[in-house]
């Protein structure tokens, strides 16, 4: 029980902290709603110009659900360039090219539980002050579906908590490559576009030609965007939707054993110059 | 092992960085763009030194001497190439997260407070890092409020507050877990002069009354004066001179300075006067002060303020200790100390 209380302290702490941080910056907040709106609706334009008319495309999705993938696919897009990663995330790579760094590793808490407790409260906050409100607008709009069932609606959330463990899994390994590259922006923009195309953000996979599907079958970003927001839509079901979240949960596990393996490979080579 | 019973006990650091070369010619810049050219730096150079608990030591040396990186390897931030480090008999890149609840860091030049946010909630996140009692919090909190003069700072988000503001700050949360051993690099930078004051007693009295183990690097040498009676000079990745204060300043600076009021007539006479008798002592004039220090041996402050005080128009003489700043320069001039850990 102790024990339990000893792990836990920390990390509640650091979990209220960093809220208070996504909380203080209101405007960041503002931005990135707008930011939201913005690409949704640029997309859902886009994908009504290609849908033409037709009852569906290549004989897969209908207006309304290709619609509702596309904004659904924003609302519980993590690798938006919004209130996360402009901050949180950012703000982890940074601190490695400017040293500062060094302050984390002075405090007795592990630097991977800590990262993913950090992202875990602002991944709170943007859900409610970001996804919540942008899911709102698209519904009053009449845009938008619902989820295809209330079970499918319960394992959407479920699916989204798994997706939040695979992007911590994801940002880590990406902030940890800092280490070598020293360069933070050049990063998150490869990871964003990677992520965006491959986890099915810009264009559904299920649309995507075989061999493009199949590499992104086998990599983890569909796991973020593509497993919920299928959910949602009810094209998951029975034991192919419990394979879909048992895939979502062994890349959270790989990617956080990945990230503790290439962490002991990192920190040894961290130099921290200068001050 | 000896070393267990030391607060920090360090054995033949060695740490090299790996720096990018510009290479030479004209087209260097764009020939180092295809084929970088990187050589290796030999920062720490077999560093040795041990310091008990309860000692405050001041590390010094010019820049890029090897200070920070000493510091950042025995905080088990960063790992050195080759050496042994213990940190209450511990090993700090091993044990990390139990040597960091032990340890304190403060690093003048960044802050380890949420920038975002108020101190208070820095403290706050800190009081769980830690895992420090409530109660146990609030008694040190109101403590180094007290101390640190914090009161109406506590509430302002960081980033609004000036650099000395905190800095104090900084150094509240350095110790409020009441760490064992304290790293403190540049403690005092950007303070004026009563909040250095005010720092410094705090760290005697943490030194004092709770036995902190403390390395101070620092550039202000009265934070040296006023806290350490043992330095180590630290120059080019080696340890010059590991001992106490007042040894090195009886080998560096042999005599004392003496300081006296005069008129400008006056002032004339003691110069040609020194000068004849004393060809190796520095004269300063600072406005109607003389002062002459840099004397060659021991008694010399005693036959220059002897012969001074013949002279009728002086008045306020003073011996002065010799300033630590004008030591230091001479050792680092000198290249170093010809018998280390003297």
């Amino acid at each position: 029980m102790n024990r339990m209380r000893d792990v836990l302290m920390p990390c509640w702490g650091a979990v209220i902290a960093f809220l208070k941080v996504g909380l203080a910056m209101r405007f960041n907040f503002f931005m990135s709603l707008l930011v939201t709106l913005v690409a949704s609706w640029v997309l859902v334009s886009v994908w009504r110009i290609i849908h033409g008319g037709s009852t569906t495309v290549q004989g897969v999705f209908g207006e309304q659900e290709l619609v509702t993938y596309v904004i659904v696919a924003q609302v519980v897009n993590l690798a938006r360039m919004g209130w996360i990663n402009r901050n949180i995330v950012y703000r982890s790579l940074r601190h490695v090219r400017t040293g500062q760094i060094a302050l984390d590793l002075a405090r007795p808490i592990d630097l991977q539980v800590l990262r993913y407790v950090e992202w875990a409260a602002v991944f709170v906050v943007d859900l409610l002050l970001v996804a919540v409100p942008v899911w709102l607008v698209w519904y009053v709009s009449g845009s938008l579906a619902l989820p295809a069932s209330p079970v499918d609606a319960v394992f959407f959330f479920v699916s989204v908590a798994l997706a939040w463990f695979v992007m911590c899994g994801i940002h880590f390994l990406v902030s940890l490559l800092i280490v070598w590259t020293y360069d933070e922006i050049g990063l998150l923009m490869v990871r964003t576009a990677i992520q965006e195309f491959f986890g099915g953000t810009l264009i559904p996979l299920a649309l995507m030609p075989a061999p493009l599907a199949v590499l992104a079958a086998i990599m983890p970003f569909q796991a973020v965007v593509y497993t919920p927001v299928s959910i949602y839509l009810g094209r998951l079901q029975g034991q192919e939707l419990i394979f879909a979240l048992g895939i979502q949960a062994a890349w959270g596990v790989a990617l956080l054993l990945a990230g503790r393996w290439l962490w002991g490979r990192a920190a040894p080579k961290l130099e921290i110059q200068g001050g | 092992m000896e070393s267990d019973s030391q607060a920090i006990a360090v054995r033949n650091l060695i740490k090299t960085y790996r720096v990018e070369q510009r290479r030479e010619g004209r087209l260097g810049w764009l020939r180092s763009f295809f084929t970088p050219n990187f050589q290796f730096i030999r920062a720490l150079d077999g560093i040795s030194f041990a310091i008990p608990p309860g000692e405050v030591v001041g590390l010094l040396g010019p820049n890029g001497a090897g200070k920070s990186t000493t510091v950042k390897i025995v905080a088990g931030i960063m790992y050195p190439n080759e050496g042994e480090v213990r940190v209450l008999g511990r090993d700090p890149h091993r044990q990390r997260i139990q040597n960091a609840r032990e340890i304190g860091v403060l690093f003048g030049q960044r802050s380890q407070l949420i920038d975002e946010l108020p101190a208070i909630d820095s403290f706050q996140y800190l009081r769980a890092v830690y895992r420090i009692p409530q109660s146990d919090f609030q008694q040190r909190l109101e403590e180094l409020t007290e101390v640190l003069e914090l009161g109406p700072l506590l509430g302002q988000p960081v980033r609004t507050l000036s650099s000395g503001q905190r800095t104090r700050c900084d150094v509240a949360a350095t110790f409020l877990h009441r760490p064992k051993v304290v790293f403190l690099d540049e403690p005092t930078v950007g303070l004026d002069v009563e909040a250095k004051q005010s720092i410094r007693r705090f760290i005697a009295s943490m030194r004092d009354e709770h036995g902190v183990a403390v390395i101070l690097t620092t550039h202000d040498l009265a934070d040296i004066e006023e806290l350490c009676e043992r330095v180590i000079l630290i120059d080019k990745g080696r340890v010059v001179y590991d001992g106490s204060l007042r040894r090195l300043i009886n080998r560096f600076a042999a005599s004392k300075a003496v300081q006296v009021e005069a008129s400008a007539s006056a002032q004339q006479i003691i110069k040609q006067t020194v000068q004849t008798h004393w060809p190796d002592a520095t004269v300063e004039l600072i406005s109607s002060m003389i002062r002459i220090s840099g004397l060659a041996d021991a008694g010399g402050a005693t036959d220059v303020a002897r012969a001074l005080l013949s002279l009728s128009e002086v008045s306020n003489l003073t011996i002065t200790e010799p300033r630590v700043e004008e030591v230091i320069r001479n050792v680092f001039r000198e290249g170093g100390i010809d018998e280390p850990n003297a």
